[in-house]
């Protein structure tokens, strides 16, 4: 499988430190939209929306309970 | 989980950080021109022309004060308020796991407490957990052997403790997760239960949502909308993470661990 070569063999050392990342707050692009990134109407918080509801539609069927 | 606590029973969290923390200025904050920091284009309450540095709540001290995490609760209540996020009610029956790995330098030790205590604020105590005392780094946790054959995952405790678990079983209860992993290894589960999708009908084509233009949607097999009911998660991966995505999504635990379905 493709993903199982290190990294290391892939990059220029001086680059694959930075991968050393993985999940964060995962709320990209405050600085490309503005001050409204994390109202209901900011796109990434409505498609984020939109998208955790259609699959709940789907796998879930309901909103979660208190 | 904030702006749509009306449809998020709870969020895991992995070396994030407070809502609106970004864009917050906080007494001490050093401030840039405007031009100087363009990836912080908005900022609350510094002066025409000037704003704060990239990222300022996972390095500065600034944030970690209870005063200041104050300014961040009273910008949500502002805004639900003003009914531009949910009411604020519903995190009152949610529950957060958060998590900082000791040997995290991206972020600060005060900035993950800073976020803990934000929640806490709209959370009961006994419904938050802040797991601070794993010897890790900053990424999350898991214990896959294809996982931890990464160079990424090398060094300690990063491959000792199962981070997707512990979200899981701390929102949803641990009888949930009564099955115990699967024996499958993750890429067979993948292979045959996962696929892509199209994330782009979800946003209007006229205002960049951050997102890249298809997902990765893992169902386990006895979940099916006209069979067994099953919790949807949603998986967010953090900035600047590329190459180590998929490894983190197929082997992370997300898949392994009970009965869910996985949209990313």
């Amino acid at each position: 499988m493709g993903d199982q070569q290190p990294l290391r063999d892939r990059l220029p050392s001086n680059e694959h430190t930075r991968y050393l990342r993985a999940a964060e707050d995962g709320l990209l692009g405050y600085g490309q939209t503005g001050n409204d990134y994390d109202l209901k109407s900011g796109p990434q918080m409505a498609a984020l929306a939109k998208i955790a509801a259609h699959f709940a539609g789907h796998y879930a069927g309901r909103r979660p309970s208190a | 989980m904030v702006a749509y606590s009306s449809l998020f029973a709870g969020a895991g969290v992995f070396a994030g950080q407070g809502y609106h923390c970004a864009v917050t200025r906080f007494p001490g904050d050093k401030l840039y021109l405007s031009s100087a920091s363009p990836d912080v284009p908005y900022c609350d309450s510094c002066p025409p022309g000037f704003t704060l540095g990239y990222d300022h709540c996972k390095t500065a001290d600034t944030v970690a004060a209870t005063t200041n995490v104050s300014l961040l609760v009273t910008k949500a209540r502002e805004r639900a308020t003003a009914s531009t996020i949910d009411s604020l009610a519903a995190l009152a029956s949610r529950r957060v796991f958060l998590y900082r790995g000791l040997n995290d330098t991206t972020y600060n030790g005060g900035s993950v407490r800073a976020t803990t205590d934000f929640v806490r604020a709209f959370l009961p105590d006994s419904a938050v957990q802040f797991e601070e005392s794993i010897q890790s780094e900053h990424l999350l946790p898991g214990i896959n052997p294809h996982l931890c054959s990464w160079e990424e995952w090398a060094g300690p405790d990063n491959c000792t403790y199962d981070g997707a678990y512990h979200v899981l079983s701390w929102i949803h209860g641990a009888s949930r997760l009564a099955g115990g992993r699967s024996k499958i290894e993750s890429a067979a589960l993948w292979s045959a239960h996962g696929r892509t999708w199209d994330q782009r009908p979800f946003w209007d084509a006229s205002r960049d949502a951050g997102l890249a233009e298809s997902g990765a949607l893992f169902v386990p097999p006895d979940c099916h909308p006209d069979g067994h009911t099953c919790t949807v998660h949603m998986f967010l991966h953090g900035c600047d993470v590329d190459d180590t995505w998929s490894t983190s999504l197929r082997s992370g635990g997300a898949s392994t661990n009970g009965r869910s379905a996985t949209a990313s």
